[in-house]
């Protein structure tokens, strides 16, 4: 608000001497908060409602691999209620993990803190509709988790001899898995299914995708400030900007498809289930002419956020930003023609599956040569080894994995062999969950300053990165080897040949969990207890660390100088501090080479 | 308690892919390990400059970073030369699918029949051409064997591993693919006298799955493959053609009753022991007093079990789902007899007069 004063210091704000007044201390009371505008705190409603979906698929993710510990039933004596148990489970994992955390995670956290910081400006276009888009989500979301419980809950609870158990008002549950896959979900379950009311949910969190989505792009082409040309977007607004690309054209396909699954049921009306003429590969074309661009949308805001990471602790330009920036918008528009390499074995013809294999080949490789570039950046850096930077390494190593393995699914004759077994689950993991997740992370200590005003213990956030990356290896590695066995994807039980493998992936599912409580507890420990953070503390030269942290509620006290993003050797550290300080006018360093 | 290794060859996996058994499991594995090849070098090289950069390039040792970089050639090679590799790979990719698409003009004919939870493979008797229902493969070792699949219910897929084939099993329209064995299994249980030397070597045949998820019972939607050579093969057709006798001798109707039992996948839902399934057990069905959901009520019978076999979703047993499909086109008159039979002989209430049985009292 403009009636705060200026306050002068804060562009030059010294380490310890937090700012009085900032977005945190701004207002007061629990509805200063539910009903704000302030794009900041958004932006930590989002983090609440997106971590406590991350714990809640999370935690299914651990029983799936607990039910999976051994081919014999585990959390109940009657095999069918077990498998049914672990149906319900897979789905609720899948449905909760996709739709409520790794699509908003990285856009509608970090980008609505992050987005209208770096841009230099005060707020997104539309506050209000940004608001609007968190209470979608989370009555979306609520929808959601209250149908997929309510199956978990009455199977868990039911009673062989009354032959009924707890059931919630219209918590049938969904065992179709995240993929709706006709004409399984139009049959499955009569009356008694919540495909209805899951699809519902999945539909109204599309709605506060697209919101969002709207918002960045008419913020970045409206309130850019003078000077911040296209090519002085930092990456990371060129990643967000791709992506809402692909979040406002795609996502109503899912929304469109998701309405005729319901006119089927409820109407009878043929469109994709045989018995009454319709054709259930035609669900399968609608339902990845969405799901497969949605992949962008998890992993292109990933991309842009390892870009700002790599480059600001290497203290290095970044190498090539022009092809990183148009690579971001040609993967979200190739992502739109290869959604046929998932149905190569549904039947479609060969030629349709040659060309979508050629196609998606090409995806493969602006893929590749953004990790050329983060390397070449690297080469000849000054490269700081904190808590971000090991995430952004690790980040390499998972999508490299993920990205060569998918190789082996592009090809058209080997994926015949591959085509849902754990190869495939291994792969989507290590792109969707490895490089998405990491770069989370990796984005969330790096700009945990930012929001709070803290620094987080730098010793147990690489000590936690550490544990999540070894058992997230060991978690998925052996799963590579058990696809390519043959071990087909959503089995509640396995032929005995596969039990090692199984077990070893529990085991890291496991060490995983360590690792996420370890870094959970890390950010809450900073929070209480650390120390007051600089404006700078990595001397990154984006717009957001030349204001204080936490930020001003207008964002910035006075309007910032825009030059390139990624220049930042005027930055010097105080090493005592650790808080960095803009000389202008200091001189570039001599060629070292 | 088998060794992993054990399990591993029970299971035909060999090392990172599946035992070899069909004509273009060679061309896919060749791939497999050109792409890993690939990937492999990309790995190490990618790791080992990031770790190397890491180190060499730390702020303690290189404080001052270098200017900005760019670097056209650079960027040309690294852009041309991935890309020459994906061309090779999707071309080996393609002509490998080439042979997998385009089959023989003569093969042998199985129809597939995928339904919750089991598989019926419709085979032609090699000698009169009436058809064999079987719930496991036979192959012939050699020749060019054409699957051409329906389902009839939800979307299964047909996938065994050995022979690297998979293809969707999909409603309302036919998928085909066709395999050509190339390794028989070692032991043929037909020539084996006893009932566990023929499970044992039934269970040394190779896995076939069920690969897309279709329910409950998915994971349990498993059968084998027994791969023969051309003479055993057409011997064991003849032999599985006629489920009504055995060596000449016809077999008492319920003994054919229990035979299709398993074969035609009644088993999966329904138990003779008693437990409740996906469907109500058989155990002492016959003759009993039935509830339907509809608040009705019937003497389960001769009509009424025909009825519930034909048009399983006309009456519905409390508290099951109307999960069955028909078996009308899919079991013969005789068949549905036998099957009458094998319930009367696993229910209490029926007893039939002057059988052997009561001889024996």
């Amino acid at each position: 608000m403009s009636t705060i004063a200026p306050d002068i210091r804060v562009p030059s704000q010294p380490s310890g001497e937090a700012p009085k007044h900032h977005y945190l201390n701004h207002t007061k009371g629990v509805l200063s908060w539910l009903l704000t505008l302030d794009h900041k705190r958004i932006g930590l409603m989002y983090m609440v409602a997106v971590l406590a979906a991350f714990l809640i698929g999370g935690i299914f993710a651990v029983l799936l691999r607990l039910e999976l510990f051994h081919p014999d039933p585990t959390f109940n004596s009657d095999p069918t209620k077990a498998w049914d148990l672990y149906n319900h489970f897979f789905t609720l994992h899948g449905a909760v993990m996709v739709f409520m955390f790794i699509i908003p995670a990285v856009p509608a956290i970090l980008g609505n803190f992050v987005l209208p910081i770096m841009l230099g400006a005060k707020d997104v276009a539309f506050p209000r509709l940004n608001l609007a888009s968190f209470w979608v989500y989370v009555l979306g979301g609520l929808f959601l988790l209250y149908v997929l419980f309510g199956g978990v809950l009455y199977i868990a609870t039911y009673d062989e001899i009354t032959g009924t158990g707890i059931r919630l008002p219209g918590g049938f549950g969904l065992d179709t898995g995240w993929t709706f896959y006709t004409p399984y979900s139009t049959s499955a379950g009569g009356t008694q299914s919540g495909v209805i009311a899951a699809t519902m949910g999945v539909f109204i969190l599309g709605f506060s995708s697209i919101l969002t989505g709207l918002n960045f792009i008419a913020t970045i082409h409206m309130l850019r400030p003078k000077g911040m040309t296209w090519f002085r977007l930092p990456l990371f607004l060129w990643a967000l900007y791709s992506t809402s690309l692909i979040q406002v054209l795609a996502t109503p396909v899912l929304a469109i498809t998701l309405l005729l699954l319901l006119a089927e049921r409820i109407l009878r009306i043929g469109i994709f289930d045989p018995s009454i003429g319709g054709d259930p590969v035609l669900y399968q074309h609608f339902f990845w002419f969405y799901s497969h661009p949605a992949v962008y949308i998890m992993v292109l805001p990933a991309l842009g956020v390892i870009s700002e990471l790599i480059t600001t602790f290497s203290r290095r330009h970044i190498f090539g930003y022009h092809f990183i920036a148009i690579s971001s918008v040609a993967i979200a528009l190739l992502g739109f023609l290869v959604w046929g390499h998932h149905m190569f074995t549904s039947g479609q013809s060969a030629l349709t599956n040659a060309i979508f294999s050629l196609i998606t080949f090409s995806v493969a490789i602006p893929s590749a040569v953004k990790v050329f570039n983060w390397v070449a950046t690297l080469w000849g850096g000054s490269i700081h080894l904190r808590t971000p930077m090991i995430y952004a390494l690790c980040f390499i190593g998972l999508f490299v994995i993920g990205g060569l393995t998918g190789l082996h699914l592009g090809t058209l004759s080997t994926d015949i062999h591959l085509h849902d077994t754990y190869f495939v689950v291994a792969h989507f993991h290590y792109v969707m969950v490895g490089s998405s997740l990491f770069a989370f992370l990796g984005g969330m200590y790096y700009w945990f300053p930012k929001m709070f005003g803290k620094m987080y213990s730098e010793r147990w956030g690489i000590v936690g990165a550490i544990i999540t990356y070894v058992g997230f290896n060991l978690t998925f590695f052996v799963q590579f080897i058990a696809g390519a066995q043959g071990m087909p994807r959503r089995y509640a039980s396995y032929p005995d040949g596969y039990t090692i493998y199984h077990q070893i992936s529990t085991v890291g599912a496991l060490v995983v969990s360590v690792g996420l409580f370890m870094i959970l507890f890390n950010w809450l420990h900073g929070l209480i207890k650390g120390k007051p953070a600089p404006a700078n503390p990595w001397g990154g030269n984006t717009l957001e660390w030349q204001t204080s942290s936490p930020p001003p509620h207008d964002n910035f006290a006075t309007t910032p100088e825009v030059g390139d993003p990624y220049d930042m050797h005027e930055w010097e550290e105080d090493k005592r501090t650790g808080a960095w300080t803009k000389v202008p006018g200091k001189a570039a360093p001599a060629h070292a080479h | 308690m088998l060794s992993p290794h054990q399990l591993l060859a029970a299971s035909h996996q060999g090392f990172f892919m599946p035992k070899q058994a069909s004509s273009i499991a060679p061309h896919v594995d060749w791939l497999m390990w050109f792409i890993n090849a690939v990937s492999i070098f990309f790995t190490v090289l990618i790791f080992g400059l990031v770790i190397y950069f890491a180190i060499r390039y730390r702020a303690s040792r290189n404080p001052v970073p270098a200017p900005a970089g760019h670097n056209n050639m650079l960027e040309a090679v690294w852009t041309i030369i991935p890309s020459i590799i994906v061309l090779v790979i999707f071309f080996f990719g393609f002509r490998g699918y080439m042979e997998m698409s385009v089959q023989p003009v003569a093969a042998h004919q199985v129809r597939v029949i995928g339904f919750k939870w089991g598989w019926t493979f419709e085979y032609r008797h090699p000698v009169d051409g009436t058809p064999i229902k079987l719930d496991r493969l036979i192959l012939p070792e050699g020749e060019p064997v054409q699957f051409i699949m329906e389902s009839t219910d939800v979307i299964h897929s047909l996938f065994i591993p050995s022979m690297r084939m998979k293809k969707d099993v999909v409603p309302g329209r036919f998928n085909k693919f066709w395999v050509q064995p190339t390794r028989a299994n070692e032991v043929n249980p037909y020539l084996l006298p006893t009932d566990e030397e023929k499970a044992a070597a039934w269970a040394a045949a190779y896995d076939v799955y069920c690969t897309e998820y279709c329910g409950t019972k998915h994971s349990k939607m498993l059968t084998k493959a027994l791969v023969l050579p051309p003479d055993q093969y057409r011997a064991a057709l003849i032999i599985e053609g006629n489920i009504f006798e055995k060596d000449g001798q016809p077999l008492p109707l319920e003994i054919v009753g229990e035979t299709l039992y398993t074969r035609r996948g009644c088993n999966q839902c329904h138990s003779i022991d008693g437990k409740s399934g996906i469907g109500p057990t058989w155990k002492d069905l016959f003759g009993a007093q039935r509830q339907f959901t509809d608040g009705t009520s019937a003497v389960a019978d001769e009509n009424y079990i025909k009825e519930s076999i034909l048009y399983p979703g006309r009456k519905i047993v409390a508290p099951y789902g109307n999960v069955m499909a028909s078996y009308l086109g899919q079991l013969n008159d005789r068949e549905i007899g036998a099957l009458i039979e094998y319930m009367k002989s696993v229910s209490a209430k029926h007893q039939t007069l002057g059988g052997p049985q009561s001889n024996a009292d």
